[in-house]
């Protein structure tokens, strides 16, 4: 044989190794970094000046005629000294955590058994979360605080079968909090870990059944720990959702004198003038933590590929067989669709068919009135407001999913400006919605292009505020992806854009779809935003309900508030069956 | 700032407002021109889109066909927020608001028109500024109600100090809204009536009755009165009670002497795009007519002409004393108020 | 046809595991030649194949292919992996699950810039690489309905379908039994031959990189330590490292001495002991503390006839005989150490014989220890 090969002359082996030379061919990196950098740009551009009001706010004098005052530390000065500060701070975290817990245990049970298993009503568990996404969040406190209430059905059923003076639950405290938040996030769980455990490879958990594991060591050491980072991140992303969120505290928890650090918030936005700063003040803080806490994440799932599911190998998720389980099973998604859906609706169709408030009981019946649904069917402008609103919703989803799923797979592939990106998007979690609202305000007025009191503008608010919900999505899901399906293609002469055209979101649409939907829905029915920037001709369904709410139209919402969440059920469904047979399509299952 | 309004001092009003009728035609015939020219307004409003909103301007447009009026509705921080914004922006966008509180900040920024409304002319003088920055469209007496199928009829507290008896600890509520709806304004009426030193030893024996702060509005209050949720509830409208009272809920408010009345009020936005349309609505609004229609919807009107729909609800018909807030004193002393309420209360 | 100079990447060290990265490396390729980066993970030759790739940059280096240069450090030049027109076959072969085996084969012609193909040729292009690697008929087929050898064909034919230069096969046979590895082997390196592509192929397995290859580059913590046709890397390793990888060897302490004779040196055992050795791995074997020698080129004898001049003797004792079929494996103690010995099947020696053993002096390589 010839020698192809000459050997190495330059460098004889085991010479001295040339001194490390760290120089990056700078256009070598704008072409790989092209991409990043435009979506970190557009991101800032998003985020950035919110920040910057949330930045100015929380620095600055609250004045009586709603301007910014003077530098202040005032209040951060009253955050750290406020009243009770430990124990609302102790309160905070238990809340966060154990609703956080309950509603991963919750929804990611329900998540297993319909994308692993051979469960029976799987359906059920898809409508349970459509409509409880698409029912108007006061609605669905309201209704949990009626049913858990002193006079809801199950304290009274106790009284009046049992002890007549007992109230064994008291909804007002931070178990009835802890419940009704985690019930409320549990469909954002459910859809979030069906995605990744749809893509879940079959191939290892059939290897942990054929080492002799059980099915629950299975779940508990290979499912769970394949979705380790989806989860972990998931984890992450509720927890600062509740540790931020003031709705749930304030609603359920404040009648009962449950105090959290958001009780403080809620009443200092409510008061004259509202005290804009002191509620900044509380989400620079929080954005600190979410910096720390999303960089620990970052160093947790910093081998997150080692977890990809999605391989060029066989793909083919198939179900676990259950046995005889699947009748304890098919009971979990019973009792999801009882507690989640069915008692909170009974309550509302009960509020709705009533002229006013009353326990539930036979005696009752007799006042059964459609006035409120004859009062909502026979205004015509709620049609306008049902377009307005559904046009919003969908370009708002549309235009969150196709930036988050750029967003995701730059962060998950650590592309450049991927974690910067990363950052910026998950930012917004912790805007306080009137904060938010200012600042779109503000901008929009000194805005060359006339958004001012357009449905833009309040796309545009979703879009920024819902941004960290969809990269939830996004990013878990490129994490299942093998890099080398990325590389396979780049290789073959794709370019970023075609590999990610033909190659990544292809086999991201499962969780495309579903952060779509969960955009879609919560859009539909998010009130705070609209409220501020809504102008007479974009006024949104959302806004009415609101109207009516905060005027005491109990019945009347309830009414407008099933009607809506009907047609969203209708359209979402609709939606979700045809991009999941997209999906069954592309994994061929 | 306690009175007793009586049936002859508001019908004397009332005959004086007759006297100028003549000149407030010409002055219409122009301001309608005006609003004409202009084609159409926008108001910002804090009320029930449906219950009022809707019928007022059906009813507006019916009458000044030409002038076509928008709305946008949203509570009112989200109001003023929206209307100071623009102001500092110098794009003011809406002509007028109403609300109670929405008033102030907006005035201590500079970006409200005084306007004289002539068909106020015949209101009493609580219920608009003389300089026209403000004129009341609404009454809002806030009182208790109880739960009349939870409570005995002898166990009904007739005086504030009843509320002080053991049967009420825990079983209260009110809604947490810092307004004159809410505690400061109830507290501020305990101090303004039983005097500082007596009033504050009240409301800390109050306090340990450990009322429900229900961060709502006063209506959803109510509903958790008829609800049974709380047999007693403080501070909610005399008129959601009647209401409800009138369809069969098991509900009654309380005359205590005496009953805290705020009101809301209209005023115009200064540099506004449409200022004659806006004036003629706010005249529209407050004619007898305008406020018929408030009445109908179930409101408490504040024209002396115009009776609200269920009698009893307004200090002169219902006859019970009143304590008159206006959102000019509130606003003095709220601040003070709502520390006691956070300092006792939460 | 390849050019690799100076090739360096270097990973931070993130403290888990090794760091990882090449440095220094370089090589020339004339074309078609099927060249194997050899080593144990983490030795560098995954990462030298992603460079070449385009799927890592190097921090320093040149990189070039026939008259592109694809990468050079010092003049900024990186062509991005899309344009490098390379076909690679990856570890977890990548095959697209939501496209048919047609649409993953076909999907580099689709998307290679400033090549419009008709759908006609697209389709031929297409048939004739399946049919290349065997799998003609199953285009319509969804690739996940793919058995695994069938899998690593098709990423096979899709790494073929534009007919690159240059061929990138990243263990391709690590995920595939036994037999079946054997087959795919042949087959690898007929087809190689057959369209006479020039071929990188990274592998820890010796025997595969052996069978296979043109030429080899062992590669030991991100250094190439030898270059050379399987026989050189295998009879005349560089140094300990190679001969320790590939394949087994027996080693001999001691040191070595003076010129014996043309590209000769004595070597003296620990135990005084004397043998004849040639240099491996250069000059730096001069202060060399042992000899390699592997066991099929050492004949055991029952004393008595002499070793020829061009060959060493050491008497030892039989300790252990093992028949294997096709051959005997002896383990004989030589005073202390315990050399192998592969020997003909119908060479018997039984336990506890007394026997010389013959080696080669060309076969006794002293090298570094």
């Amino acid at each position: 044989m010839s020698s192809p090969a000459r050997n190495i002359s330059e460098e004889p082996l085991g010479a001295a190794i040339p001194p490390l030379r760290w120089h990056v061919p700078v256009l070598a990196w704008l072409r790989r970094g092209w991409l990043g950098l435009t979506v970190a740009a557009i991101m800032a551009a998003l985020v950035l000046p919110p920040v910057w009001t949330l930045l100015h706010a929380s620095f600055s004098a609250t004045q009586q005629d709603l301007s910014y005052g003077g530098f202040t530390l005032e209040h951060y000065r009253s955050l750290v000294q406020g009243r009770n500060l430990g124990n609302a701070a102790l309160n905070s975290v238990i809340f966060a955590l154990l609703a956080t817990i309950v509603s991963l245990v919750f929804g990611g049970v329900l998540a297993w058994l319909v994308e692993r298993t051979d469960v029976p009503l799987k359906g059920l568990a898809y409508v349970t979360t459509i409509i409880s996404l698409g029912t108007p969040y006061i609605l669905y406190v309201t209704a949990w605080l009626y049913l858990l209430g002193r006079a809801g059905p199950f304290n009274d059923l106790y009284r009046n079968w049992i002890d007549a003076d007992a109230v064994p639950f008291n909804v007002n405290s931070l178990a009835g909090m802890v419940l009704i938040e985690g019930f409320l996030w549990s469909p954002l769980v459910f859809l979030m870990l069906s995605a990744t455990f749809r893509a879940a490879n079959a191939e290892m958990e059939e290897a942990a059944r054929m080492s002799g594991a059980s099915i629950a060591q299975t779940v508990w050491r290979i499912s769970i720990r394949l979705a380790w980072p989806a989860i972990l991140a998931l984890a992450l992303f509720v927890f600062i959702r509740n540790l931020e969120s003031f709705e749930v505290p304030a609603l359920v928890g404040m009648p009962g004198r449950v105090d959290v650090l958001t009780t403080e918030i809620y009443r200092s936005i409510k008061e004259m003038p509202p005290r804009l700063g002191y509620a900044s003040a509380y989400s620079v803080v929080m954005l600190l933590m979410v910096a720390v806490l999303l960089f620990a994440y970052g160093r947790i799932s910093r081998h997150a590929e080692r977890y990809a599911s999605i391989t060029g190998k066989g793909y083919r998720p198939r179900p676990f067989r259950l046995g005889r389980a699947r009748w304890l099973a098919s009971g979990v998604i019973l009792f999801n669709f009882l507690i989640v859906l069915v008692l909170p609706l009974c309550a509302l169709l009960w509020v709705a068919f009533m002229p006013f408030m009353r326990p539930m009981r036979w005696s009752a019946v007799k006042f059964l009135t459609t006035k409120q649904f004859d009062a909502v069917l026979s205004s015509p402008h709620y049609l306008g407001l049902g377009v307005n609103t559904l046009i919003i919703a969908v370009c708002t989803a549309t235009a969150a999913m196709v930036l988050t799923v750029l967003a995701g797979w730059l962060a998950a592939r650590r592309q450049v400006a991927g974690s910067v990106i990363d950052q910026l998007v998950t930012v917004p979690l912790v805007f306080p919605g009137l904060v938010l609202g200012v600042a779109l305000l503000e901008l929009s007025l000194q805005s060359p292009v006339p958004l001012y009191g357009t449905i833009w503008l309040i796309m545009l608010a979703f879009v920024i505020r819902y941004m960290p919900y969809g990269m939830r999505y996004a990013y878990s899901g490129v994490l299942q992806i093998h890099p080398e399906l990325e590389q396979a293609a780049a290789v073959s002469g794709a370019t970023t854009g075609t590999t990610l055209r033909r190659v990544v979101v292809p086999l991201l649409w499962p969780a495309i779809a579903s952060g779509w939907l969960f955009i879609f829905l919560i859009c539909a029915k998010e009130m705070s935003l609209p409220l501020l920037l809504a102008g007479p001709d974009s006024q949104t369904i959302s806004v009415a309900m609101f109207d009516l709410w905060s005027n005491g139209q109990g019945g009347e919402v309830a009414a407008l508030g099933l009607i809506w969440a009907a047609l969203m059920t209708l359209f979402a469904s609709v939606f979700y069956a045809i991009m999941r047979r997209h999906a069954a399509k592309t994994f061929g299952h | 700032m306690v009175l007793a309004l009586t049936r002859r001092s508001l019908g004397g009003i009332a005959v004086a407002a007759l006297g100028s009728r003549f000149p407030a035609l010409a002055a219409e015939d122009e301001l309608l021109a005006g609003a004409r020219r202009e084609g159409q307004l926008v108001w910002y409003t804090t009320l029930v889109v449906g219950q009022i909103v809707r019928p007022l301007i059906e009813r507006f447009e019916q009458k000044y066909p030409g002038v076509k009026v928008s709305f946008v509705a949203a509570p009112w921080q989200e109001t003023a927020l929206r209307i100071a914004n623009e102001g500092r922006a110098s794009q003011p966008r809406g002509d007028l608001f109403d609300g109670g509180i929405t008033f102030y900040p907006l005035h201590a920024a500079g970006l409200v028109e005084p306007y004289v409304v002539r068909a106020a002319a015949g209101y009493p003088a609580d219920f608009k500024d003389p300089g026209g920055l403000w004129t009341a469209n609404i009454i809002q007496p806030s009182s208790p109600a109880v739960n009349t199928d939870a409570v005995r009829r002898a166990d009904i507290p007739k005086t504030y100090e009843d509320l002080l008896h053991p049967r009420w600890k825990g079983r209260m509520a009110w809604p947490d809204t810092p307004s004159a709806g809410g505690p400061p304004g109830f507290i501020g009426n305990i101090l303004m009536s039983m005097g500082q030193e007596p009033g504050m030893a009240f409301l800390e024996k109050l306090a340990k009755q450990q009322i429900a702060n229900v961060p709502s509005n006063q209506r959803v209050v109510l509903d958790q009165n008829i609800s049974g949720q709380y047999p007693l509830v403080l501070q909610i409208y005399n008129y959601h009670a009647a209401i409800s009272a009138a369809q069969g809920a098991p509900v009654e408010w309380l005359k205590l002497d005496p009953t805290i009345v705020s009101f809301g009020s209209l005023s115009l936005v200064k540099n506004s795009p449409h200022p004659n349309a806006a004036r003629l609505f706010v005249e529209f609004s407050l004619s007898e007519e305008g406020q018929g229609i408030y009445a109908n919807a179930g409101y408490v009107p504040v024209h002396p002409n115009v009776p609200s729909k269920i009698p009893g609800l307004r200090p002169d018909d219902g006859k019970y004393a009143a304590t008159i807030l206006s959102p000019g004193l509130f606003n003095e002393r709220q601040a003070e108020w709502t520390a006691i309420y956070r300092r006792l209360f939460t | 046809m390849l050019n690799v100079r100076g090739l360096t990447k270097v990973y931070a060290n993130r403290g888990d595991g090794p760091a990882g990265g090449v440095q220094g490396a370089s090589f020339d390729l004339q074309p078609a030649t099927f060249f194997t980066l050899l080593g144990p993970s983490g030795c560098g030759k995954t990462t030298t194949l992603r460079c070449i790739a385009g799927l890592e940059t190097p921090d320093s280096g040149s990189i070039r292919v026939a008259d592109s240069m694809f990468f050079d450090g010092d003049r900024g030049i990186s062509v991005p992996m899309n344009l490098r027109r390379i076909g690679m076959v990856f570890q977890s072969y990548a095959i697209w699950p939501h496209m048919t085996v047609f649409e993953n084969v076909a999907f580099p012609l689709r998307v290679t810039k400033g090549e419009r193909l008709s759908g006609a040729e697209i389709t031929q292009r297409v048939d004739e690489a399946l049919d290349r690697v065997s799998l003609s008929g199953f285009g319509g087929r969804s690739a996940t309905r793919l058995s695994g050898g069938q899998q690593q064909r098709v990423a096979l034919a899709r790494a073929i379908v534009r007919q690159p230069k240059l061929l990138l096969l990243d263990e391709p046979l690590s995920n595939l039994d036994a037999a079946l590895r054997d087959e795919m082997r042949n087959e690898l390196r007929r087809l190689q031959q057959q369209i006479g592509i020039t071929t990188v192929y990274v592998t820890h397995d010796q025997t595969e990189a052996l069978e296979m290859s043109d030429q080899i580059a062992v590669m030991e913590r991100g250094r190439i330590v030898q270059i050379g046709t399987p026989r050189d890397i295998y009879f005349r390793p560089a140094n300990a490292f190679v001969a320790g990888f590939v394949g087994t060897t027996n080693w001999l302490e001691g040191a070595v001495g003076e010129v014996s004779g043309p590209g000769t040196r004595s070597f003296r055992l620990d135990d005084g002991r004397m043998v004849q050795c040639t240099l491996g791995g250069g000059q730096t074997a001069e202060r060399g503390t042992r000899v390699s020698v592997r066991p099929e080129k050492v004949v055991l004898r029952r004393g008595g006839a002499p070793a020829t001049a061009a060959s060493n003797r050491l008497d030892g004792t039989v300790v252990f005989a093992g028949f294997l079929g096709t051959m005997n494996r002896y383990q004989v103690d030589v005073g202390g150490t315990v050399m192998q010995a592969y020997d003909t099947a119908d060479a018997a020696y039984a336990v506890g014989e007394k026997v010389a053993l013959d080696f080669p002096v060309a076969d006794t390589v002293a090298l570094d220890a």
